[in-house]
């Protein structure tokens, strides 16, 4: 099949960590000095499904994305990939063991161009090495051969070919969003957690990220997705957990949490009816 | 006039090379690096003492280091080398932890305050304020009595090496180390979600930047015969981030045309001007001179006059023609430079 941006599910696997691992996060609690942005929320986001994270603005959502990036460090609770206790690793030890993310706000690195900024998801085999990236020129050069090529078929898939060689920081807000997506694609993550992809996206993009996630999660890669959009989760989470005051009120299919009493009073107020 | 104007030369190497060695470390690196003349004071210092020998004399006492060792041509320069990487390995622990920027530059600037201040004040320590002199010229003897002939060799020699740091620059640069240095420099905990170790990242470029640094001591030590706290001030520094800044940061190009203007034109020419008014005036007109022209280039000319240049460009390769996996995107390549148009989605 041609798989994720054409470049087959197979491709996934290759390099990077094995799909099919889920990422859980157990009785996870913040605070930021006296405020408890996340009290005690536990999250099992299984392989091969999106899970999506709701809830009004402060519900800790972000907080509890930190979290299991490796971001914020919890005051309490575990962090589980797979088997394996991941509480105490940081940021660059996740990304290594496939879990990958983007930010509520668009992180790109502004002063260097588009197509580098995709590239930068790829883990180079001499990324950290000054002497073999001064010794194996030839190892590093064809790695980054074959990843300008996927990182251009990737760009020109989302409609930003003729941005390639733009200096990021020159983006739009969907456009730096679409790159930071397509950076984590080129990480082939295991896991992925998008803080609110689709804000500021064209609606066609939004479709096409739509499409996307299904066929990472036909490839047994974990999504975790904090949105605000109702439609784009309804249609794309096969799990919903929705927070408030950063507890978890709610878990089920978008359906079901839609119809939740907490839900409707945490988002709309007591008479209102469920989110739409 | 000849050592003049090779001196000339070899300076333009020397400050072409530390301005590549700050480029690497401020420009790609981000790291504020305002202590740096003390790397390069370290590699000077060194090379002095492994090539002096019995013949150190200052202007006040004389000194032997080492047991009055001479090493041999060019062991003194691989030592400055060494030293210089050693010196950031010590310090940069320090500086390079999870420090806000403009701490980091003021950590540096103090460090190099201080370490100015000790050893001019400690005339047991490296001959406190008098220096080191008499700083045998390596190989002298080759070249006879010609003194022109090893003058310009040197200037050769020079031009040699500081071809091979422009490389070595440019090389790190277009490599995915130095994609990964530009990283954290623009946003270093997007970066770490990309699983790059930005200590580990940090500490290599600052000890590359060091024995660089630590090369150009060396190598000027070894021309000029002599040093001293007084060739080392922190505002050394300055000159060469503003070469930096002038040429354009995070361009390898660049540094090597800010150190031209800055530390050329700027600040060696005016040595062949004839004395006017008090002794000293000129030196003082010379520093204010750089310090308007680091203003006008902030102001006029902020990008600097060269751009840093990407590590990938397309040039004439394109990406085959395909259709996506929706069957909703064509795409057709076009221009000679690789540019493409991209005809966008079906609606």
């Amino acid at each position: 099949m041609t798989g994720i941006l054409g470049v087959g599910s197979a491709s996934l696997t290759e390099g990077g960590a094995t799909p099919g691992t889920p990422l859980s996060g157990t009785e996870i609690v913040v605070h930021y000095g006296g405020v408890v942005a996340v009290n005690g929320v536990t999250v099992r986001a299984a392989a091969g499904a999106v899970t999506g994270i709701i809830g009004p603005n402060g519900a800790g959502k972000s907080s509890l994305i930190a979290v299991l990036a490796g971001a914020q460090r919890p005051a309490s609770g575990r962090v589980l990939l797979g088997e394996r206790d991941i509480t105490h690793l940081r940021p660059h030890q996740r990304s290594e063991l496939g879990l990958l993310r983007t930010f509520q706000t668009a992180r790109i690195f502004s002063r260097l161009s588009v197509l580098e900024n995709v590239i930068a998801g790829t883990k180079s085999p001499s990324a950290e090495g000054l002497v073999s990236a001064l010794l194996t020129r030839r190892k590093w050069r064809s790695h980054e051969r074959a990843s300008t090529e996927r990182a251009l078929g990737l760009l020109a898939e989302f409609g930003m070919l003729d941005q390639a060689e733009r200096r990021c920081g020159e983006l739009s807000g969907g456009q730096r969003r679409i790159v930071e997506y397509l950076r984590v694609l080129m990480a082939r993550p295991s896991v992925i957690l998008l803080d609110e992809p689709t804000v500021g996206m064209a609606p066609w993009l939004v479709a096409r990220l739509a499409d996307d996630l299904a066929t990472l999660r036909s490839s047994g890669v974990c999504v975790v997705l904090v949105g605000h959009e109702m439609g784009f989760i309804r249609q794309v989470c096969d799990v919903v957990i929705v927070m408030a005051n950063g507890e978890a009120i709610a878990e089920g299919s978008f359906d079901e949490v839609a119809e939740n009493d907490l839900v409707r009073q945490a988002y709309l107020g007591r008479r209102a009816g469920p989110p739409s | 006039m000849n050592f003049y104007l090779s001196l000339t030369a070899v300076y333009f190497v020397v400050y072409a090379m530390g301005a590549l060695a700050l480029n690497l470390q401020f420009g790609l690196g981000g790291i504020v690096n305002f202590g740096f003349i003390i790397f390069e004071s370290a590699g000077a210092y060194a090379a002095a003492l492994t090539s002096v020998g019995s013949s150190a004399t200052g202007v006040a006492q004389s000194e032997t280091y080492f047991w009055g060792t001479s090493l041999p041509f060019p062991l003194p320069l691989i030592v400055a080398v060494l030293v210089g990487g050693l010196l950031a390995a010590v310090i940069g622990p320090a500086t390079m932890r999870k420090m806000r920027r403009d701490y980091q530059a003021a950590a540096m600037l103090a460090i190099a305050i201080i370490a100015n201040q000790l050893v001019g004040n400690t005339s047991s320590f490296l001959n406190g304020g008098n220096g080191i002199a008499n700083i045998p010229a390596p190989l002298r003897s080759v070249f006879g009595s010609s003194v022109a002939a090893y003058d310009w060799a040197y200037v050769a020699w020079s031009f040699l090496l500081g071809g091979g740091v422009f490389l070595l620059c440019r090389w790190i640069s277009i490599s995915p180390f130095g994609r990964a240095v530009r990283l954290l420099r623009d946003d270093e905990e997007a970066a770490a979600s990309l699983g790059i170790n930005a200590w580990s990242v940090r500490m290599r470029l600052f000890v590359v930047g060091g024995m660089i640094a630590g090369l150009t001591g060396g190598l000027l030590v070894e021309f000029i015969g002599a040093w001293s706290p007084s060739a080392w001030n922190y505002q050394e520094t300055f000159v060469l981030l503003q070469a930096v800044i002038l040429g354009g940061v995070g361009s390898e190009y660049g540094a090597v045309f800010g150190a031209l203007i800055v530390g050329v034109i700027l600040l060696q020419l005016p040595s062949f001007l004839p004395a006017i008014g008090y002794p000293g005036l000129i030196d003082s007109l010379q520093w204010i001179l750089i310090g308007v022209v680091y203003l006008a280039v902030l102001w006029f000319l902020p990008q600097g006059t060269f751009r840093e240049r990407a590590s990938l460009r397309l040039g004439g390769r394109a990406p085959p023609e395909k259709v996506g996996p929706l069957g909703q995107e064509s795409i057709r390549i076009t221009g000679p430079s690789g540019a493409t148009t991209n005809e966008g989605p079906a609606q």
